[in-house]
């Protein structure tokens, strides 16, 4: 395997390493809020999860609009860099990572959340229980996440721009190959994204993630 | 401890209907009081609005004479505190049985050595020992069931409302948590108990007949 797949492959892990990191500092604690109401706006749950099959190009497109030079956020000169990826891939994973999040936790705080409460825990303490109950799922609920980050195209193709050595990650170098003719090298980052996604899979099962979201 | 349900009203939210339908009852201490009534009639709705878990929509809950849901947030914890719901259906936390008796235990500031052997003590007496060291969430659902009810008594409540407590334990260990939780009730604490068994009810101190949400019928013995 050539180094510049290993060196594509590599990045394409740390940025969508960062933007799953970067998502979760927010969706998690929109997702124990959530999940904390008793009652929830019949709507809510509904369009968080219509969002999670948001067209990935749809995304890339406001962004391009927003990072461009003629952009509201232009001036900061992220278009075409690394970090316009995380912020675009961040913000696709988060209606995913909210709504699976909010599954394992509602379901947590009805059973565990509630317990704690009976035997006297503050709020906090309910809290820490609830959070330590569902880490397995939260944690599948991150790896989910990453999967969609890694295996998308058009954010990373449209607000990165697809430059060899600095942007260049495995969906959009994929894509690039295919349309040279270099079938090989296309293969080979195909199967190392099968692989992560693969693994993905396999790591979500080990820990279990359908048993947490029943709450048992 | 004395507490006074006083025509409480109580609607799930999201749900047509009332679950609880002006139910008037009352809890002293030194009391086993048995709630009888067919699946569905507001048992554990009750159990929860007495255990302070649901506040309801109409009506007082008053303990040792005041109204619990216009106290302040502090004094509220304060008597949470003293009551302990016991679900019907046991939650296991992750870890050992006797982990899972003493995080009540825990949340009390109890040192994790103090609170292990007050576990495990607390486990012989009901008969459990043999579940020492186990993984709680490897129990069936009987042994789960004491250990929930285990977990419950550690913290020694002034009420302790039991949600169904004997329907997955055999009738030896049936006969044992009974006869503690007499001896748990003559130490001036109050036993509440959803329960089908006419056995049970027949050692209560007051029976009181549910459906639709309703009290039908008080007996005493």
């Amino acid at each position: 395997m050539s180094e510049t797949v290993i060196e594509i492959a590599a990045r394409s892990v740390l940025i969508s390493g960062a933007a799953t990191l970067l998502a979760s500092t927010w969706s998690l604690p929109a997702a124990i809020v959530l999940a904390e109401r008793r009652t929830l706006p019949r709507i809510v749950l509904p369009v968080l999860e219509s969002m999670v099959g948001m067209p990935t190009v749809l995304v890339g497109l406001l962004l391009y609009l927003t990072f461009s030079s003629s952009g509201p956020l232009g001036f900061l000169g992220l278009l075409y860099t690394p970090q316009a990826i995380i912020i675009g891939q961040s913000i696709l994973v988060t209606p995913l990572m909210i709504s699976v999040s909010y599954r394992v936790l509602s379901a947590a705080s009805r059973t565990y959340g509630e317990l704690a409460e009976t035997l006297g825990a503050t709020l906090w303490e309910r809290r820490v229980l609830v959070f330590y109950q569902s880490a397995a799922g939260l944690v599948g609920a991150v790896v989910m996440s990453f999967s969609r980050a890694v295996g998308e195209l058009g954010v990373a193709l449209m607000v990165g721009g697809n430059i060899s050595g600095y942007t260049r990650v495995m969906t959009t170098a994929i894509a690039l190959e295919v349309s040279k003719g270099n079938y090989e090298i296309a293969v080979s980052l195909g199967l190392i994204l099968l692989a992560i996604s693969s693994s993905i899979s396999v790591i979500i099962r080990l820990l279990g993630i359908t048993r947490v979201e029943n709450g048992t | 401890m004395r507490m006074v349900l006083d025509d409480v009203w109580y609607s799930y939210p999201g749900q047509r209907g009332w679950a609880l339908r002006g139910v008037s009852v009352s809890f002293r201490e030194g009391e086993l009081v048995v709630l009888l009534g067919p699946n569905g009639s507001g048992k554990t709705t009750l159990l929860k609005v007495a255990g302070l878990l649901l506040k309801p929509q109409k009506g007082r809950v008053i303990v040792e004479g005041r109204d619990y849901w216009s106290q302040p947030e502090e004094a509220r914890q304060a008597i949470k505190k003293k009551v302990v719901y016991v679900h019907e259906r046991p939650i296991m936390l992750k870890g050992s049985v006797e982990r899972n008796i003493a995080y009540g235990l825990f949340l009390r500031g109890y040192r994790e050595e103090e609170a292990l052997e007050k576990a495990r003590r607390l486990l012989e007496e009901l008969g459990g020992e043999k579940l020492a060291g186990k993984d709680a969430r490897s129990l069936s659902f009987g042994e789960a069931q004491l250990v929930s009810i285990a977990r419950a008594l550690a913290v020694s409540p002034h009420i302790l409302l039991l949600d169904d407590p004997l329907s997955g334990l055999d009738l030896e260990r049936q006969e044992l948590l009974l006869g503690f939780l007499e001896s748990y009730k003559e130490n001036g604490a109050c036993i509440v108990m959803a329960t089908h068994d006419m056995q049970a009810s027949r050692r209560a101190d007051k029976v009181f007949r549910i459906n639709m949400g309703k009290v039908l019928m008080e007996a005493r013995s």
